[in-house]
């Protein structure tokens, strides 16, 4: 067949409709963001690490926790990688970049999204600030993104 | 406020692009554009692919030809659909066939409309209803569904006779 025959395309959508439940932690760590625009942790007892999102167990320690520590709207950057490509599927439009956030007073990474002027002047340890969505549903994208402290506007 | 939040959403969304390799370019045009449907021989076994492919998957043997079938054929299983599902678009219950392409060996999978589910039959003879919207060269969209003729049913020993692994 020769090899400049058309090829066909055509486009398919999959749809997996999923839902979870939350478990007791989540559910207030969301309600939090929703209603109150904060970020809680819960401490371990026995690694006394600050873990955010709040979970049920400490997932080092397998401990119950149940005490929980309001951690800071501002953290910094420990890991990052900065998205170009367009895709109808990501939060932002490109470039923005996926970065494992440390707010101050945790333990531990949050996984979210910055929206920077200037990606280059992204570093190890930049500081970053939470910009919440006016119109928040109790989902972790209630903060819209982070931002470079000083950018949040 | 409001009530706590105890469900969080998953909704996956996976938007895919297809793109249909030589040969099956070649059969998805002549169905968009002409409304055929073709098939090609193993050069072992004899049989006919339905849609044509660069192997038969039986004899593992290249295959040859380019044959033009009839968008009419024989009803060779079927399955009645009761259960709804999210996403479900067609009324149940509805019956979905592998269907035999007259001159081919090889069949297709459709869905059979026009007929109550407890009247299909193995052997029943049926007819492809196009469309003329939106045609994309699958069978499963050109084709809306297929239907009886009400031509008497081909024989369950003449299907055997032929090898359709009944």
């Amino acid at each position: 067949m020769a090899d400049n025959t058309e090829l066909v395309q055509r486009q398919v959508e999959i749809e997996f409709p999923y839902q979870s439940a939350t478990g007791a932690a989540v559910s207030r760590f969301l309600t939090a963001l929703r209603d109150d625009k904060r970020i809680w942790g819960l401490k371990c007892p026995r690694c006394q690490r600050v873990v955010v999102p709040a979970q049920d167990y400490c997932d080092v320690c397998a401990e119950d926790m149940s005490e929980w520590v309001e951690v800071g709207q501002e953290g910094e950057i420990v890991t990052w990688t900065v998205v170009r490509n367009e895709n109808t599927l990501y939060p932002h439009k490109t470039p923005f970049a996926y970065a494992l956030i440390r707010l101050d007073g945790a333990d531990t990474s949050l996984l979210h999204t910055v929206v920077a002027r200037d990606y280059a002047a992204i570093k190890g340890g930049s500081r970053v600030r939470a910009v919440w969505k006016d119109e928040r549903t109790g989902h972790i994208r209630d903060i819209g993104h982070f931002a470079p402290v000083g950018e949040e506007a | 406020m409001a009530e706590p939040v105890t469900i969080f959403p998953r909704h996956l969304r996976l938007p895919y692009t297809l793109t249909a390799g030589a040969m099956q370019s070649r059969f998805a045009k002549a169905v968009r554009d002409e409304k055929k449907i073709y098939g090609n021989r193993c050069t072992q076994c004899k049989r006919i692919l339905v849609p044509p492919d660069i192997a038969c998957a039986q004899c593992w043997a290249d295959t040859e030809g380019w044959i033009e079938l009839k968008d009419r054929g024989v009803v060779k299983t079927f399955t009645v659909m009761r259960v709804p599902f999210y996403g479900q678009k067609i009324e149940i219950p509805y019956v979905i066939a592998q269907i035999v392409p007259e001159g081919g060996d090889g069949a297709i999978m459709h869905l059979l409309q026009e007929v109550e589910a407890e009247k299909v039959r193995i052997g029943m003879r049926v007819e492809a209803v196009w469309t003329d919207e939106k045609r994309t060269g699958s069978l499963a969209d050109d084709i809306l569904y297929f239907r009886p003729t009400g031509e008497p049913d081909m024989p369950i020993e003449e299907m055997v006779e032929r090898g359709w692994g009944l």
